[in-house]
C-alpha cells in the first residue's frame, strides 16, 4: 500500500465513522496534538470528532536524511474522538484491518505508555500500539490540557504514517518507501530534509531566533488579553518551534531550558483559559449537536 | 452452597499493575464478604491484561438471621400511667416492624426504656453482595488511574464489561457506569465474540476454549517451558530475568513463544547494549550459549497461537535489527571521540534546575573524592584514581548511546574509559558508581567504585535537601529515597567511614565552592537524618531484626549522626542476647537510669567528628567522649557507699566499653555492661537522687549521666520491649 493510499484509506475510514476530515494546520507544530483542532477542542464539554494528517517538525531529530527512519519533519495521522467512545479500541483495530493488517496474522499489543507535553501543560494515559514489536500508534486518553483537568476525555489516536507505510510495503528504509505512482518518499522529501537539517543545526540565525521568540511571546500575551486567542495560540506555537530550533542549534543552556518551556506553557495555558471562557460565553454551541 | 464469579473486563491494563491489583482484590473481597456475613469457604483471583477475576467458593445462600435489641423512647413516654401505648410507642413499633405488645421494658442507668427485639432475617446472597462487591472495585488502588469518556469515573483503564454471577444468577453489581451481566469475552483477536458464562467452576475452561489462559501461573509455566525448549534447540539457555518474565506474563492472554535471530555482526556491540535493546525495548529474552556468551538469537512471546507466527517472527527480527543498526551507529560515533570530550559537554546537561549543570556535579564529585577517599582509608594512588573516575563518571550521559538508551549510563562510560586507555580501576568505578540501581541490584565492590557511589549519592541528597526537596509519602519523583537506601546498603558493610553527618558537611562545602550555594546546615542535616533513619530501619527490617531492637540500636551509639555499620553491628549484638533473662535485667537497669534523666539531662552528643572520623585513633576518641562525661562527677561529694560503688564500676568498665565501641565489638560492650547491673540496683535502693541538697543532687545526676552514656554506647534501652 502506497503512502497516499494509506492516507486516503484512513481518511475514508474515519469519515465513515462520523469524523470531520480536517486539513493539516498551517503553523509548524511538533505533533498533531499541538494543532489547535486538538489542543483547544480538547477543552470543555463539547463533542468533537475529527481526523487529519499533520506534518510535524522536530528539528533536533533531523539526521540529514541519512537515518533510515528518523527525520526532522514527518507525518502524523491524528484522530480525536471526544468524548472517547466505549468501542474506541475496536474502532482503531478495524482501521488497521482496512489498511490490510489482519490481527490474526500479527502480534498487536497495547503497551502502557503515559504521555506528557510540558509546553502544553498536557497529560494523558494510554498505550503504544506495537505491531510485531514495532510501535505504529500512540493511543492516549487526555487527562489534562493547559493545566486544566478535562471532564470530557478525548481519545487520541496518532498513527505513525511513514512507519506504517514502510511496514506495509516491506521496506526498511523510509527514503525507499513509495509515496504513490512509483515516486518514493526520498524523491519527494530528501532535499527538503537535508536542507532543513543544515539550517536547523548549522545556519539558523541564533540572535534572530531569540529576538523572534521574544517578539512573538510579547505579542501573544498582548493579543490574548484582547480576546484574540486563535492568533495568540499561533504565536505560542511559533514560540514553541523557535525554542525547538534554538535547542537543535545548541543555544539553550541547561539552566535556561526549563524557563523557556515554562514561558511557552504560560502562553498555551492563557490561550486555553481564554478559549474555554469564550466557548462558555457562547453556551458551548456544539453541545446541542451531540 | 453456590460459587461466586466476578470478572471486570477492561482495555489492556499496564502489565506491572496486574499482580498487585489481584492481591488487593482478594483481600478486599474477603473483608467485604465477611462483613456482609457472607464469607465464602475459599477465594481465588486470576487475571490477564484484559480482566481481573475473582472466584469465591461455597458462599452462604443467605445472610444468617440476626437478632438485635433496639432501644426506643423512655417507658413513661411510650406508655401512659394505665399502661396504654402512646403515639411514641406505636410509632416506634411500626418503625421496627413489630407488634406493640412485643415491646419490652429495659432498665438503664438513665431509667426505664422501651426495647424491641428485632429479627433481621437477612437477604439472599445475590441481593446482598452487589454493593459490597462494587465497593471492592472502587477500593482497588493502582499506581496511576485515568478517566475516559465523560462519565467521570476512574480506573486503571476503561472498563468494558462486568460479569457477576452467583450459582448462575446475576448479582447486581454496578461499577464505572457498567452493569454486571453474565456475558464475557474471549481473546481480543482469536475469539472476540461475547459468550454466556455457564457456572463459576466451568468459567476458566470456557475462557480456555476461547484462547484465554486466565491463570498467570499457568501462562508463566508455559512461557518458561516453551522458551527453554526453543533455546535448547539452538544449544542455548535463557538467563531468566524475573521482572521481564512477569511483564510478559501480563502482556498476553495466550502466550506462544518464538525463536528469532539477528545478524552476527552485531555481536561486536557490548553485551549490555544487546541485552538492553532486547529486554527493555522489545521485551525479548536473550539466549546464552554454553559458555555464557550471548547467541545471536532471542525468544519473543506472542499474544496468540502458532498461526502465521512466521510473520510475527519476521517483524520481531526486523525491529530488533533496526535497533541494533541504530546502536551500532551510535557506538561508532561515540568511539570516534573520547570520554574526555563527552565530559566537556556536561555544561549543557542539567542536573537540577536550582543545583546547576552536570558539569558542576562533576566538579563537586572531584572535590569530594580526596577528603572522602582519605577518610574511607584509600591510599594515595586510589585517591588519585577516585578523582579521575569522578571527573569522568558522568561523561557518558552526553554520548549518543546513552542519550538513546539511558539505562546504559555507567556501562557505556566503562567501555569508553577503557577505549581511551584509563586505568581499569577508573573504568570499573564509572560502571559501579550507579550501583545499586534498585532493590536487588548488586553493590559496588571495588574501593574506588564504592567511594564514588557514596560521593554521588551524598552529593545528590545534600543538594536536594539544601533546596528543601525531600521524598514525601509515596511520592519520590527524584529517586531520593532510592539513593538513600543504596547509600545505606553500601555503608552497612563499611566499618571505616566517617558518619553520615560529617559527609553531609563535606558535600555542602562543595555546593558552596562550586555553585556559590550556602545551605543552612541544621535543617538540611535534620531532614537527611530523618530520611536515613527511615532507610536504616528499613534495611534492618529486611534482615528480620525485631522492631524494638532495631530502634534501640538506631538511637543508641556514640557517634554524632549515623555510622550505618555501627547500627547494624549493635542491632546484631542485641538480637543475639535478646530473650535471655540477663538481657531483661540489663534493659531494666538501663531504662531505670535513663528514665530519671530528662532528655535535657542526658549526656551531650559528642562533636561532629564522632568517634569514627576515620580509622586512626578511634579508641582514643571513644575514650575521650566517655571520659568527658566523668568530668562533672565529684567523688569527694559522695555520701553513700552505693555512690562510690557505682562510680568505681562505671570507671572500671569504661576503657573496655570505649574499646568495644571503637572497633564495633558490641558483644564485649554488652558483656562489660553486665558489671553495672548490681551497683545500679544498690544505688537505687540506697540513694535518694532527688535529695534536698542541690550540690549533692547535681552530683548524683552527673553520675547517672555517666552510667547512661555507657549504656547508650550500645543502645537506647528504653526502646526495648520486654515480653
Amino acid at each position: 500500500m502506497t503512502l497516499q493510499n494509506l492516507l486516503i484509506t484512513l481518511e475514508r475510514f474515519w469519515a465513515e465513522k462520523g469524523c470531520l476530515i480536517l486539513q493539516p494546520y498551517d503553523v509548524e507544530v511538533g505533533a498533531g496534538t499541538n494543532a489547535p483542532m486538538t489542543t483547544l477542542r480538547a477543552l470543555g464539554p463539547e463533542p468533537w470528532n475529527v481526523a487529519y494528517a499533520q506534518p510535524s517538525r522536530r528539528p533536533a531529530d533531523g539526521r540529514y536524511a541519512r537515518n533510515p527512519n528518523r527525520m526532522q519533519r514527518f507525518l502524523q495521522y491524528q484522530v480525536i474522538l471526544k468524548p472517547s467512545p466505549e468501542e474506541i479500541v475496536d474502532l482503531y483495530l478495524a482501521s488497521l484491518v482496512e489498511l490490510g493488517i489482519r490481527p490474526l496474522e500479527h502480534d498487536i499489543r497495547f503497551v502502557e505508555d503515559d504521555w506528557e507535553a510540558p509546553t502544553l501543560g498536557a497529560q494523558g494515559v494510554g498505550w503504544e500500539v506495537w505491531l510485531d514489536g514495532t510501535e505504529i500508534t500512540q493511543f492516549t486518553f487526555f487527562q489534562q490540557m493547559g493545566g486544566i483537568e478535562l471532564t470530557a476525555v478525548s481519545g487520541e489516536i496518532t498513527y505513525g504514517v511513514e512507519r506504517l507505510a514502510c511496514m506495509l510495503q516491506g521496506v526498511d528504509n523510509v527514503w525507499d518507501m513509495e509515496w504513490g505512482h512509483g515516486i518514493t518518499y526520498g524523491e519527494c522529501e530528501r532535499d527538503f530534509e537535508r536542507q532543513h537539517c543544515v539550517y536547523n543545526f548549522e545556519e539558523a540565525d541564533v540572535a534572530g531566533l531569540f529576538d523572534m521568540f521574544q517578539r512573538h511571546e510579547a505579542q501573544s500575551a498582548r493579543i490574548c488579553k484582547l480576546g484574540l486567542l486563535y492568533p495568540a495560540f499561533d504565536l505560542a506555537l511559533k514560540c514553541s518551534h523557535l525554542f525547538n530550533l534554538l535547542d537543535a542549534r545548541g543555544s539553550i543552556s541547561v539552566t535556561e531550558r526549563a524557563s523557556y518551556i515554562n514561558r511557552v506553557r504560560t502562553l498555551s495555558r492563557m490561550c486555553c483559559l481564554e478559549y474555554l471562557k469564550q466557548r462558555e460565553e457562547s453556551g458551548f454551541p456544539l453541545l446541542a449537536r451531540a | 452452597m453456590p460459587d461466586l464469579l466476578l470478572e471486570v473486563g477492561t482495555e489492556e491494563m499496564p502489565a506491572a499493575a496486574i499482580p498487585g491489583s489481584l492481591a488487593q482484590l482478594e483481600r478486599l473481597a474477603a473483608q467485604k464478604m465477611e462483613s456482609a456475613r457472607l464469607a465464602p469457604r475459599a477465594l481465588r483471583t486470576l487475571g490477564t491484561p484484559r480482566r481481573l477475576i475473582l472466584l469465591a467458593f461455597d458462599v452462604p445462600e443467605r445472610q444468617p438471621t440476626e437478632v438485635r435489641e433496639v432501644r426506643g423512647p423512655a417507658w413513661d413516654v411510650a406508655f401512659s400511667a394505665d399502661g396504654a401505648p402512646t403515639g411514641a410507642a406505636l410509632g416506634f413499633a411500626r418503625k421496627q416492624g413489630i407488634r406493640v405488645e412485643d415491646l419490652r421494658p429495659v432498665e438503664t442507668p438513665q431509667g426505664r426504656y422501651v426495647s424491641a427485639e428485632v429479627r433481621d432475617v437477612g437477604k439472599s446472597a445475590a441481593e446482598a453482595l452487589g454493593a459490597p462487591l462494587a465497593d471492592c472495585l472502587r477500593a482497588l488502588t493502582f499506581p496511576k488511574t485515568m478517566r475516559w469518556g465523560d462519565k467521570g469515573v476512574r480506573f486503571v483503564r476503561p472498563v468494558r464489561w462486568i460479569v457477576c454471577t452467583l450459582g448462575g444468577q446475576v448479582v447486581p453489581v454496578e461499577f464505572a457506569g457498567v452493569r454486571a451481566g453474565d456475558a464475557s469475552r474471549g481473546h481480543r483477536y482469536l475469539s472476540p465474540e461475547s459468550f454466556t458464562v455457564e457456572d463459576t467452576p466451568g468459567f476458566i475452561e470456557q475462557l480456555r476454549a476461547r484462547s484465554v489462559m486466565a491463570d498467570p501461573a499457568e501462562r508463566e509455566a508455559r512461557i518458561r517451558a516453551q522458551a527453554e525448549t526453543l533455546a535448547a534447540d539452538v544449544g542455548g539457555r535463557i538467563p531468566w530475568d524475573e521482572e521481564l518474565l512477569s511483564e510478559n506474563v501480563h502482556l498476553v492472554e495466550w502466550p506462544t513463544c518464538l525463536l528469532g535471530r539477528f545478524d552476527e555482526r552485531y555481536m561486536d556491540l557490548p553485551r549490555p547494549v544487546l541485552v538492553t535493546a532486547m529486554r527493555k525495548h522489545q521485551r525479548f529474552f536473550p539466549v546464552e550459549g554454553p559458555s555464557g556468551d550471548l547467541l545471536p538469537c532471542f525468544v519473543s512471546v506472542r499474544n496468540g497461537s502458532e498461526a502465521s507466527i512466521d510473520k510475527v517472527k519476521a517483524g520481531n527480527e526486523a525491529v530488533l535489527a533496526a535497533r541494533f543498526a541504530d546502536a551500532h551507529h551510535f557506538f561508532e560515533q561515540d568511539r570516534a571521540e573520547t570520554l574526555d570530550r563527552m565530559t566537556g559537554r556536561l555544561e549543557r546537561l542539567l542536573f537540577q534546575d536550582r543545583l546547576g549543570a552536570m558539569a558542576q556535579k562533576r566538579d563537586r564529585l572531584v572535590r569530594l573524592a580526596a577528603p572522602l577517599g582519605v577518610s574511607h582509608g584509600l591510599d594515595e594512588r586510589h585517591v588519585r584514581l577516585a578523582e579521575r573516575a569522578a571527573e569522568l563518571c558522568k561523561g557518558d550521559l552526553t554520548s549518543q548511546m546513552v542519550i538513546e538508551l539511558p539505562s546504559l549510563q555507567g556501562v557505556m562510560g566503562r567501555e569508553y574509559a577503557a577505549l581511551q586507555g584509563e586505568e581499569p580501576e577508573v573504568a570499573l568505578a564509572i560502571a559501579e558508581h550507579y550501583q545499586p540501581r534498585g532493590a536487588g541490584d548488586a553493590l559496588p565492590v571495588s574501593p574506588v567504585g564504592k567511594l564514588l557511589a557514596v560521593a554521588d549519592r551524598i552529593d545528590t541528597l545534600v543538594g536536594y535537601a539544601g533546596i528543601g526537596i525531600m521524598p514525601t509519602g509515596s511520592a519520590d519523583p527524584y529517586g531520593l529515597r532510592r539513593a538513600a537506601h543504596g547509600l545505606v546498603q553500601i555503608l552497612a558493610l563499611e566499618p571505616d567511614v566517617p558518619s553520615l553527618a560529617s559527609m553531609q558537611v563535606q558535600a555542602a562545602e562543595g555546593y558552596r565552592i562550586v555553585n556559590g550555594l550556602d545551605f543552612d546546615l541544621d535543617p538540611l542535616c535534620n531532614a537527611l537524618q530523618g530520611l536515613f533513619n527511615q532507610r536504616v530501619a528499613a534495611y534492618l527490617d529486611e534482615r528480620g531484626v525485631r522492631y524494638d531492637l532495631r530502634d534501640a540500636a538506631l538511637y543508641g551509639g556514640l557517634a554524632y549522626g549515623t555510622i550505618v555499620y555501627g547500627v547494624v553491628q549493635r542491632a546484631q549484638a542485641l538480637s543475639e542476647v535478646a530473650g535471655t533473662e540477663q538481657f531483661s535485667a540489663t534493659v531494666q537497669a538501663a531504662a531505670r537510669v535513663a528514665n530519671i534523666l530528662s532528655s535535657r539531662e542526658q549526656a551531650p552528643v559528642p562533636g561532629k567528628e564522632g568517634i569514627h572520623g576515620g580509622r586512626t585513633n578511634a579508641v582514643e576518641r571513644a575514650s575521650a567522649v566517655l571520659y568527658a562525661t566523668t568530668r562533672d562527677v565529684h567523688p569527694d561529694r559522695f555520701a553513700e557507699p552505693a555512690e562510690t560503688g557505682l562510680y568505681e564500676a562505671a570507671c572500671g568498665l569504661l576503657p573496655e566499653v570505649a574499646r568495644g565501641a571503637a572497633v564495633y565489638d558490641y558483644a564485649s560492650v554488652y558483656a562489660a555492661l553486665q558489671s553495672l547491673r548490681e551497683p545500679v540496683g544498690r544505688f537505687f535502693d540506697d540513694v535518694l537522687v532527688m535529695c534536698e541538697d542541690a550540690e549533692q543532687r547535681a552530683n548524683r545526676l552527673a553520675l547517672l549521666r555517666l552510667v547512661d552514656a555507657l549504656y547508650r554506647t550500645l543502645a537506647d534501652f528504653r526502646k526495648v520491649v520486654i515480653v
